[in-house]
């Protein structure tokens, strides 16, 4: 166990705390995503290995299905009504049968409306394939510099920090100028772009 | 360009962050006028490329969170006696290496020490190399006498050796840039926002100072606290002050030794804050062995400020 493992495991969040560090967005976000992804692993990993998986397979969903379980974690309507791990590994574990069984996943009796909602989400899933690898190339147009900036923003992180991590000496204001200028050119490249444009809206929504 | 107060709403929308009142008022927009609809879709896609952004370096982060709480299996590869005796030749020539330096050199000094430590490695690096080109020499003069062909494996082997030991100074010589390179970024990143400090805008030198520090004109306020004469009795406040305008300025080096005056002057109140900023500068400046003494003590109260902070910096300073 190295270090970094032994003191995280000396502060370990409690649900409501992660919750909290999710919808606070930023370095808490980040912080509390690290805790949580070392503490749940194994148990993660582990109910997909006993079904049948592999490890690498359950790492792979466990990536895929990360962004969709922020996002529903985050939603104000959002009850916590068992251990936010073992709702995680639930979503992994549909995550891992779609990826299984591609299309025909059968959509099973989900009594948890947030389950039912994230097993259907699936089915736009972006982070790999055509899509993936169209957005990726479009992204390359922005370089390093916008690329952190985007990022930063949709982890959550406040104009003040992002001023602060980009090194703004203007603040906050500069923060939300650059970064509104890294999306528009964005927006500029697609809409210069119909086909390019009309690729990534037919994927999308292809799913 | 589009208006900006449009834009965030729409964005907004997107994330949906707009009251169910506001939503339902923009889809109405958006039902009639189809321009309006098309931007719509239009920052929909930019956001969904913001999302792969995300999402990669969420990717990247589990792969090395994955990477520390599960390293790789071991190699299950034949001992190999060239290994084994490069290992060997290696570690007796490191005791050696370590004991010569180990007699020279005063312990505590930081830039010396740095100085050994690559001494002592460029010094294993050349009798390693000095090593296997007298074996790989005296290898071809045996070879020669009993006709080996160039293709031996002997020969072989021992050039496939001096190829690995070259790869190895290449990697060692990488490690020790990477390893003494100053990480200002992160320093940075991770540094709270700037203190606020009492006392009112009264157009004094301290008072343009402070406003200075609070507006983020970190270098100005830099200038015009060093222009407060050493024997003004303001100097308390600059000395209070300083550090952090020296900090948030990026002027690292000025700064560790104007917080160690604040930590002496005002252990009470300064200590975890002091702490916390030298940590941060020390990364900046690349002195590891400090930071990693800095952040040994800051781990030592789970209590302390800058806890999390030290605990982030695990992975930098390993």
């Amino acid at each position: 166990m190295d270090i970094n493992t032994l003191f995280t495991m000396l502060r370990p969040y409690t649900d409501q705390e992660i919750i909290e560090a999710f919808r606070a967005g930023g370095r808490a976000r980040n912080l509390a995503w690290e805790f949580a992804f070392k503490d749940w692993k194994n148990r993660v990993i582990g109910s997909i290995v006993q079904r049948g998986g592999t490890r690498d397979e359950a790492k792979d969903a466990i990536q895929e299905a990360h962004e969709e379980f922020e996002r529903r974690i985050c939603r104000p309507d959002f009850v916590l009504q068992r251990r936010l791990s073992a709702y995680f590994s639930t979503c992994v574990y549909r995550k891992w049968v779609h990826a299984k069984k591609g299309r025909s996943m059968d959509f099973e009796e989900l009594q948890d409306a947030h389950l039912a909602e994230f097993a259907a989400q699936m089915q736009n899933d972006f982070l790999d394939g055509d899509l993936a690898r169209v957005l990726d190339e479009t992204l390359a147009r922005l370089g390093e510099r916008c690329h952190a900036i985007l990022r930063l923003f949709m982890e959550r992180h406040a104009m003040r920090e992002i001023a602060e991590i980009m090194g703004f000496a203007g603040g906050e204001q500069v923060a939300k100028n650059e970064k509104r200028k890294c999306q528009e050119r964005y927006e500029s490249f697609l809409n210069e772009n119909p086909a390019i444009k009309a690729y990534i809206q037919q994927l999308r929504y292809d799913g | 360009m589009m208006d900006e107060a449009l834009h965030d709403r729409i964005e907004q929308y997107l994330l949906g962050q707009l009251s169910e009142e506001a939503a339902v008022r923009l889809e109405a927009e958006m039902a009639a006028d189809p321009a309006l609809a098309d931007q719509v879709a239009l920052q929909r896609l930019a956001l969904l490329g913001m999302q792969r952004l995300a999402a990669r370096e969420m990717r990247a982060r589990f792969d090395q969170w994955d990477a520390e709480t599960d390293p790789p299996p071991a190699h299950n590869t034949p001992p190999n006696p060239w290994f084994w005796s490069t290992l060997a030749l290696l570690a007796l020539i490191a005791l050696g290496a370590f004991w010569y330096f180990g007699q020279r050199g005063q312990a505590g000094v930081q830039q010396g020490q740095k100085d050994r430590e690559i001494v002592v490695r460029d010094s294993l690096i050349a009798a390693l190399k000095t090593d296997f080109r007298e074996k790989a020499q005296t290898l071809d003069a045996l070879l020669a006498k009993q006709g080996a062909g160039s293709d031996s494996l002997t020969r072989l082997e021992i050039k496939r050796l001096r190829e690995e030991l070259e790869q190895k100074d290449k990697r060692l010589r990488e490690l020790e840039r990477r390893r003494f390179a100053g990480k200002p970024q992160i320093a940075m990143q991770l540094a709270p926002a700037p203190p606020r400090f009492r006392g009112g805008q009264d157009g004094s030198v301290l008072g343009n100072a402070r406003e200075a520090l609070e507006s983020g004109k970190f270098e100005e306020a830099v200038r015009l606290l060093k222009s407060i004469p050493a024997a003004d009795p303001r100097r308390a406040q600059v000395a209070q002050i300083l550090p952090y305008a020296l900090f948030y300025a990026g002027k690292y080096r000025e700064a560790i030794p104007a917080f160690i005056i604040l930590w002496e002057q005002d252990a009470d109140n300064e200590a975890m804050n002091t702490q916390g900023y030298l940590l941060l500068c020390h990364v900046a400046e690349g002195n590891y062995q400090e930071a990693r003494q800095m952040r040994l003590m800051i781990l030592q109260n789970p209590q302390h400020k800058f806890y999390k902070t030290a605990l982030e910096l695990t992975e930098t300073l390993r």
